[in-house]
């Protein structure tokens, strides 16, 4: 019966209860359109970062990440490579040749990594192709062709068709330079390749080196992200003289960008309690007093303080109880509305795709946030209750019923 | 001779929050005994509500010893008393007896629960009781749908429903019209018959001290006079 005096206590002042029912109605909404914002974000900064720059997996010389230097060619590339075509979970994958090395214009230089690329693995592993503004994807015949970005060729004041010279060390450790002609430029999700990736055909970067068995990296594209580990692992046992890297492992952004989300989820999700709390306190100290007289009287019959306690404990926690799961309702079908439409952020894009983030978004919550969204909200209205409910056992029942 | 319930001695109030003390009661001697229909009377005051609260356990006297039914309450902490309040003593109060949100058979089925009863008993009980007051046909009626002397008579079903030692009730009348009191006042007196209560109850209602069989007295704190009717 507790229950039910809690239950039809908050429907004597309706107006109050649906006022504080709303208020953790939009509290809730509000922290699962900012946590599935959140998410979007960092969702769609790690499929720019798989989908345009490392792919789900790559293989290298395990001394190259550390020296990139072009002696430390992947041993057994061929043999990696007939297992990759060979396995169902692999989509694509990209052999490349990687030197690092200077590109310089009549006007200015800057250090790069040259990609040797096979046009047709790398079209299908980084949609290449795809990111060009200018140009085009090395579909005109000459020799020494290259890509460059959009933010190279504004800082070497280079256009489409200008020459660029590229300079590094071939195998033997000669210095060796060679003329490419821009002919495509690119604009890419990836702020690593913007700042300093240019692309050439593997044949040119070979016949500079004056060799053509060097592989520096194989970037491997899965169908699904979740096979990722198992194909690692397979390919870590089968080849243990190569270095595999998963797209976690090599992208170390990732984890900084991880811990920032949480970070300000957490803020968050503190201001929204905090002012929650605020709320409830107040409205349940208005409900205490107002029925001063009634708890000075249900004292003075025998109800003891657990009793009053609890009964003032309980309809706090229906108020939640009530306003969590229609919160989370309309915190469901906005972030799904807005999962499946996205928000177009092409008005601030040019900051955003600076850091890795595509213009649309797309947001999204797991289940696993729902449940502790509402596991916040149930305890900090209990938790907030506690004041109220202490001062409605300190009422001294004679006092209480004379005023 | 019935059992003696209620014995005080000496029983002295002074209330020292105020500016100057105000002795509300100076040095009481009393014996209540089972059975009885005893009115305690005086002007507005004279100390009546302070005697019976000290009596129900809801004050502690200043001096003086308080026995109810061979417990010396004050011996009794504050949480002792809550409990002992709930299993030996009915009250009924001025006004705002009842929990609004309840229907009438609800509010005297609620005492039980907090007695512990099992629910079978205490709908039982609710309802005997609400029909003995006469208000067999308003049990599902909330306080705020009946009037001040039905609301009165469901305070005193509940009273009655926790099986106390007696029942204290506070001018339960002085919100009532004269034909309200004296109705309510009839219903107390077949109770206290037919259920073999004991009550004890305050009032300045000259028309309500004559149902009463015991009058006692009281002026500036003290006992004047205690008159028990043949
Ligand atoms: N809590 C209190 N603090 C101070 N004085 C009080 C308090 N309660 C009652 N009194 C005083 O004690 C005296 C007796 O009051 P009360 O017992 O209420 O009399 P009655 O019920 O007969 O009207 C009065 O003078 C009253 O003003
Ligand atoms: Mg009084």
């Amino acid at each position: 019966m507790l229950l039910l005096i809690a239950w039809r206590n908050i429907w004597r002042n309706p107006t109050r209860s649906i006022v504080v029912i709303a208020a953790i109605a939009v509290g809730i909404w509000a922290i699962a359109l900012t946590v599935g914002f959140i998410n979007s974000l960092s969702d769609s900064y790690i499929r720019n970062s798989i989908n345009y720059d490392y792919s789900h997996l790559q293989v290298h010389h395990p001394q190259f990440l550390q020296e990139p230097e072009a002696r430390y060619s992947i041993r057994n590339s061929k043999s990696i490579t007939e297992y990759l075509q060979h396995n169902p979970e692999v989509k694509a994958y990209s052999q490349r040749v990687l030197i690092n090395g200077m590109i310089a214009s009549t006007r200015a230089s800057s250090g790069v990594q040259i990609y040797g690329i096979n046009l047709d693995q790398e079209k299908a592993v980084t949609s290449l192709d795809s990111l060009l503004i200018e140009g085009n994807y090395f579909t005109e015949k000459p020799r020494n062709a290259i890509l460059i970005s959009r933010k190279l060729a504004d800082k070497l004041k280079a256009e489409m068709r200008t020459k660029l010279v590229l300079t590094f060390q071939d195998i033997e450790g000669n210095v060796t330079a060679g003329a490419f002609r821009v002919q495509g430029i690119f604009d890419s999700p990836s702020p690593r390749l913007t700042e300093g990736g240019v692309y050439v055909r593997q044949q040119d970067l070979n016949q500079l080196l004056g060799t053509d068995t060097l592989v520096h990296e194989i970037a491997v594209l899965m169908h699904a992200n979740t096979q990722t580990p198992a194909v690692a692992q397979e390919l870590r046992s089968k080849y243990p003289a190569s270095e595999i890297k998963t797209w976690e492992e090599l992208s170390p952004e990732l984890e900084l960008i991880q811990e920032q989300s949480n970070l300000t989820m957490a803020i968050l999700l503190v201001i929204l309690m905090v002012a929650l709390a605020f709320g409830i306190v107040n409205t349940m100290l208005m409900a205490v007093l107002e029925r001063e007289r009634e708890l000075g009287m249900l004292m003075a019959i025998g109800m003891n303080r657990q009793r009053i306690f609890s009964m003032i404990l309980m309809e706090t926690v229906f108020l939640s109880l009530v306003g969590g799961p229609v919160g989370c309702l309309l915190g469901y079908v906005t972030v799904t509305w807005l999962g499946d439409v996205g928000i177009d952020l092409s008005a601030w894009t040019k900051g955003l795709q600076q850091y890795g983030y595509s213009t649309k978004l797309f947001p999204f919550l797991s289940i696993k946030e729902y449940i502790l969204m509402v596991a916040s909200v149930v305890l900090t209205a209990i938790l907030a209750a506690m004041y109220p409910s202490y001062k409605a056992v300190k009422l001294n029942p004679i006092e209480a019923m004379r005023s | 001779m019935p059992e003696v319930v209620i014995r005080t001695s000496g029983l002295t109030k002074v209330y020292q929050e105020t500016k100057v003390p105000v002795k509300a009661l100076g040095g009481v001697d009393l014996e209540i005994r089972e059975g009885e229909f005893t009115a305690v009377v005086g002007p507005s005051g004279s100390g009546k509500s302070t005697l019976l609260h000290i009596i129900g356990g809801l004050d502690y006297p200043t001096q003086g010893q308080v026995e109810v039914g061979g417990h010396h309450l004050n011996e009794l902490n504050d949480r002792e008393l809550i409990d002992f309040r709930l299993e030996h003593i009915g009250f009924v109060f001025q006004a705002f007896n009842l929990i609004p949100v309840l229907t009438a058979k609800e509010n005297v089925e609620f005492i039980m629960l907090l007695q512990k009863l099992p629910a079978k008993e205490r709908e039982a009980r609710a309802v005997q009781l609400l029909q003995e007051v006469g208000l067999g046909d308003r049990m599902h009626n909330r306080p705020s749908e009946l009037s001040g002397g039905q609301q009165q008579r469901v305070a005193v079903a509940r009273a009655l429903a926790s099986r106390p030692q007696f029942i204290l009730a506070d001018e339960p009348t002085a919100n009532l019209d004269s034909k309200a009191a004296a109705n309510l006042l009839n219903m107390m007196a077949e109770m206290n018959q037919r259920e073999k209560a004991t009550f004890i109850f305050s009032t300045h209602d000259q028309r309500v001290i004559e149902k009463a069989r015991r009058v006692i007295t009281l002026e500036d704190g003290v006992i004047v006079s205690d008159v028990t009717k043949a």
